[in-house]
Order: C-alpha cells, then structure tokens, then sequence
C-alpha cells in the first residue's frame, strides 16, 4: 500500500475522513463505518482519545483498518497520554502493524476531557515528536543510538488556523516543517475565508495542506458540504478533512457529500 | 432545680464610637439586658483573630465586636481590618463546630445609643436561642430558654 | 518562595486525634510569608484545636512554638528540648520542612499541618501565583523571562499549541496562553530570532528522583579521599 504522501502526489487532491475508536471493546461500529465511507476517501485518520476523552487506544483499530479498507490509515498519537518511550514504541509498533501514515500532536489538554485527574505527560511536544519519528525513519533512537530496521513514515502535524494570536502559530508551522512535518491538517474551519486569511499571513506552509471541515450533527451537513465545495473551488488546500465529532451518520452523510 | 441559662456575652468595643453609644445609652436610662461584659479598646483594629478565639476558650456564649461605621474609624481603617478578621474568625469557628453566629461584627456611631442597646438585645437573643457554649465551663443545671423566639 | 496552604482543618484534626500533648510548629521563612504556616498562623490553628479537642471531649493540650525556618538543623536543634515534651509534632512548614523535623526525630510522629502547592510569588495581599517548576534546565534567556513549562498547561517549549483562543489558554478563558506572552515579550524586545531553532527534547533525567546539589566549592570537603 502507497503511503499518504504517495497518495496527495498521485491524486492531487485528497479527501481524508476521521473515526474516533470506541469507549469500549466493540470496534464492530467503527469497522461498519469504515466500511461504508472506506471508497470515497484516500485515507482513514484515526483520533487518539480525542478531547482527552478515554477511548480504546487508536494502534488497534488502525491495524484493523489498514488490513481492511483500501483508503490509506493515519494514526494519530498525541504527547499528552505518552513519554517518548512509549511514543517512539508505539510508532515502531504501528509500522510493524502495517500503519506507517502518522499525525502527530500534542493533544488537548487533560482538564478538558473525562479524566481530568490524569497526570498530563507531553514529555515531548508536537515539534520533538516529530523530531524523533524522523530520527527512526533514519535508524535511530532520539539518544541516537541504532534501531534494529528503520520504518518508512509519512508524519503529518496539525495547524489551527483560526488560533489568536497568529503570529506564535506561524512560528511553530515553520518549526514543525523544520521537524518533518510532510503534510498538515487543518482544525475544523469556519469558513473559507479562514483559510485564506491564514495563508495570507503565513505563505506557503510547505507541505500539502488539508483543510479541516467538521459537520455539527445531520442539520450541518449541507452548510459543511457547502464550506468544502468553496475551500476546494478556491484552490486554497490540497485535500479536504471531514469530521462529525464522533456521529457516525453524520461522517457517512458529509462523506457521501464531499466525498470521491 | 431548673436555672435559667443567662448568656454571657463579651463586647470588644472602641473607644471613639461605640463606647460612647453605650455611655449615653446609659446616661438616657435605655433599658437593655445586662449580659454584655464590655471590654473598651481604643480601636477595633486592635482586634485579633486570637482575641476571639481565647474569648470562646474563656466561656463566652457570643462575642460582639462593635467599631465605628464604616468611613468614620478615627485610626481610618481600623473597623475594616476588624470586619475581616470577624469574617475570617467566623470561617475558623464554623471549621471547628462552633456556630459561627456567635460572634458577629457591629458598626454603631458615636451619637447612636439606640442602635446600641439594640445590638446587645439582638445578641442576647441570638445567645439565648444557640443556647450556651459547649465550650462553656460546666455549671449547675445550665438549660436554654423556654419559649423564647429567634 | 514556597508557597503552601493550610490542610482541611477536619483532616488536621483527624491527623492529631490520638495524641494528648501536641507541639504545633510554626516555620518563620516562606510559609510565614504566605500566610499558611508562620507564628501567628501556628497560634491561630493551637487555638483551634484546642477549642476542637474541648468540644469533642478529648483530653488534649497544644503548645506552640515557631522557629526561623525548620529546613536547616540549626534551627531545629532549637527545640529538640520542647519536643522530647510531646508526644506529637504539628509542623507547619513546607513539606521539605515536614522531611527533615522528621528525620531530626524519628520515633516521635511528626505531622504535616500543610500542602505545599508551588514556587510562586506574591501578586497581590493574599493572593500568590506559580511560577516555577524546579525543572533544572531553565529557558528563561530564550523566552524573554516567561517560563513555559510552568505557565503553559502542557509545557509546550516549540511555541504554541493549536487551543489558544484570543490569546487564552484553552484550559481556561481567563489564563493567557504563555506562548502568546512570550511572543509579544520577544517581539517587543526585537528577540524573535530566539525563536527560529527547534528546541530538543527536555532532559528529564535530573528533575525526577531526590536530587542532591553540591556546591563547588565543596565538592572536594564531600569526595572519597584515596
């Protein structure tokens, strides 16, 4: 299977749809869902306890998908839950599965989700998690010390292009592209507009950029499919993200809209 | 025997404006009941919050504190600070089981004899609905009031 | 300095239930000056306890006594006589404090009247606010003398994460993203370029277990002599 990379060169424009893993032991409705929205996008991106809300962890159903679905899988692994340890692991473990599409990120913080007693670890940040993939895509561990087998990743970041003030998130675009970032996508938007003001300001990010579109329940699929169609029109990204805050009639509904 | 529970009640009071209320409530003959032992002070600034610890731990039922209204302290802010600490002592008390209605800040101007010998009546019915303090030393038969409303 | 708060008083009651002759010590130095721990502080919770102790029909007595701070022996030789007193200490200094009146007298309970919070400083009367996590590798120089370890949530030292809204913290509307702070404080100042190389992983390995710090001035009095 191309990696996610491979699949922007090739198609030009992606569309990539994200699945948020159960609370529980069930991965039927996920693998159900994924089924039914699988065709029409290029790629599955898999949430990792999204909101800092407990879910089974992502590195299982990303295994199941990419034996699965013929759309790429990108796993998402946040610095909040993991030390680089377990972060460097859990990405030797994904590619060893068959999962080597990454998004990595910080992840919102504990006090917003269902645990807000949890220690917060974020050993690393976005940037240094990105850092230390990179360095096992080259053999090594981030003390530089030699791997047994170098994975082949695609690493992706996230940017938020609606975050105040703009100018501290341009800085860190350019840190994460500095670190390795070879694609990045975009939190849900509010608009085209959005976009544009955003690249205005920051330029070329340098990597394929994905625009973040969400649909806020069944009532919000036209305005997003709309939102999508004007993003796509005006050539502002190269791919577009669609999300339902975990619904999964509203993913399949925006997919079935925006979709290939 | 039944005898009937008499509230002892201290008063820390300054000396500019409510010392003077209750010496004139004394020179117009105001009637008000005898429960309140006086402590005169220059101001209720001078107040601690230890002050009114050592006072429950002495056998006091209700302790007043009673300063100047608030904008006339003659050391300025002297009533202001006292307030806080009564608010404060009251958090201390209410933590340890005491009824933080037993001790209570009062502000009565020098002209005011009334509002006074109110005051003392006000807290003395208090006293005797909350009935004597458990920390009270012991004596003979002490039993709330009967038949007295809040 | 240290900043620390009271305990619950129901838990510190709890604590010194079972002891009849109770020491409560005061700390002269950070505690005292936060209002958590000091003479006057160590003064007010004896009173407590007592009247507490009466109304619970216990037969208890608390003394007091404060020394100028309870982390150097010096001051706590002070009251090796007072404690052999006791049959419990109530320390109310910082939970450093706490270790080392402990370990000064190791078969008489020693408790703990506080909880230490943070390294902070004095924003306001009675208010104090963190700044400092002891993290041993302080960035301070590069980013204009505001620590995002302790100010951002999640330690960010790469710049800001996507949650910043207005300037705000997505932890809470009213705490300014650090990261926003750091940037106009460099900006401010023409220091922006601090801002361009990658900042590494963080070197955790010192800040995790019982550190010791020797002085080097001293390092030879403390080393093996051959």
């Amino acid at each position: 299977m191309t990696s996610f990379a491979q699949a922007i060169k090739d198609k030009g424009f992606v569309v990539t749809a994200e699945l948020d893993p159960p609370r529980g032991v069930d991965l039927g409705p996920l693998m159900e869902l994924a089924g039914r929205v699988g065709q029409k996008v290029d790629a599955l991106v898999v949430s990792d306890n999204q909101g800092a809300n407990l879910r089974q962890a992502p590195w299982w159903a990303a295994h199941r998908l990419a034996e699965t679905t013929p759309a790429e899988v990108i796993l998402t692994l946040t610095c909040r839950d993991r030390n680089r340890l377990a972060l460097a692991g859990d990405i030797l473990a994904a590619a060893a599965s068959g999962v080597d599409n990454l998004l990595l990120v910080s992840g919102d913080f504990v006090s917003l989700g269902d645990h807000p007693q949890a220690k917060p670890v974020y050993d690393l940040d976005s940037v240094q998690a990105l850092m230390l993939a990179r360095g096992l895509t080259q053999g090594q561990d981030l003390n530089g010390q030699e791997l047994a087998g170098a994975p082949a990743l695609c690493l992706g970041a996230v940017l938020a292009p609606e975050a105040r003030p703009l100018a501290p998130q341009i800085v860190k675009l350019r840190k994460k592209r500095a670190a390795g970032a070879g694609f990045f996508i975009t939190r849900p938007l509010s608009g085209p507009d959005a976009l544009k003001t955003f690249l205005q300001e920051a330029g070329d990010p340098g990597a394929p950029l994905i625009a973040g579109v969400e649909a806020k329940g069944p009532e919000g699929v036209a305005a997003a499919a709309e939102m999508a169609r004007a993003i796509r029109a005006a050539g502002l990204a190269q791919g577009l993200h669609l999300s339902a805050s975990g619904a999964p009639e509203t993913l399949a509904s925006l997919v079935e809209a925006c979709g290939r | 025997m039944d005898a009937r529970y008499e509230p002892k009640i201290l008063a820390l009071i300054c000396t500019y404006c409510t010392y003077t209320a209750a010496d004139m409530a004394g020179s117009l003959r105001l009637q008000y009941p005898p429960n309140v032992r006086v402590v005169k002070l220059l101001c209720t600034g001078k107040v601690d919050v230890l002050h009114l610890l050592a006072a429950f731990k002495a056998g006091a039922d209700a302790v007043m504190v009673s300063g100047c209204e608030i904008g006339d302290c003659h050391f300025l802010e002297g009533n202001l600070r006292a307030k806080e600490r009564v608010a404060h002592a009251k958090q201390l008390l209410a933590e340890i089981g005491l009824e933080p209605e037993r001790l209570e800040m009062f502000h009565i101007g020098a002209s005011d004899a009334p509002q006074w010998a109110k005051a003392v009546e006000m807290m003395t019915r208090r006293a005797r609905v909350l009935g004597p303090s458990p920390l009270r030393k012991s004596e003979a038969a002490a039993t709330p009031a009967e038949g007295v409303a809040a | 300095m240290i900043v620390a708060e009271r305990k619950p008083f129901a838990e510190i009651a709890q604590a010194v239930a079972g002891y009849r002759r109770v020491l409560v010590v005061g700390c002269g130095t950070c505690v005292a000056v936060c209002l958590a721990g000091g003479e006057k502080e160590a003064g007010i919770l004896a009173a407590q306890l007592d009247l507490a102790g009466q109304l619970a029909g216990r037969d208890q007595r608390f003394a007091t006594a404060c020394v100028e701070r309870q982390c150097d022996r010096e001051f706590l030789a002070e009251l090796d006589a007072a404690a052999r007193e006791h049959d419990a200490l109530l320390s109310l200094a910082c939970g450093a404090g706490v270790q080392f009146l402990a370990e000064r007298h190791p078969t008489l309970p020693v408790l703990a009247g506080l909880n230490t919070t943070f390294i902070g400083v004095n924003q306001d009367v009675g208010v104090w606010d963190e700044r400092c996590r002891a993290c041993s590798d302080c960035l301070l120089s590069l980013t204009g003398g505001v620590c995002p370890v302790t100010m951002c949530p999640k330690g960010m030292v790469n710049g800001p994460c996507g949650g910043a809204v207005d300037g705000h913290c997505e932890t809470d509307p009213e705490r300014d993203c650090a990261w926003t702070v750091i940037h106009a404080r460099l900006a401010d100042s023409g220091r922006l370029a601090n801002l361009e190389a990658l900042v590494p992983p963080r070197d955790h390995s010192r800040a995790n277990l019982p550190g010791r710090q020797t002085h080097a001035a001293y390092l030879r009095r403390y080393s093996s002599h051959d």
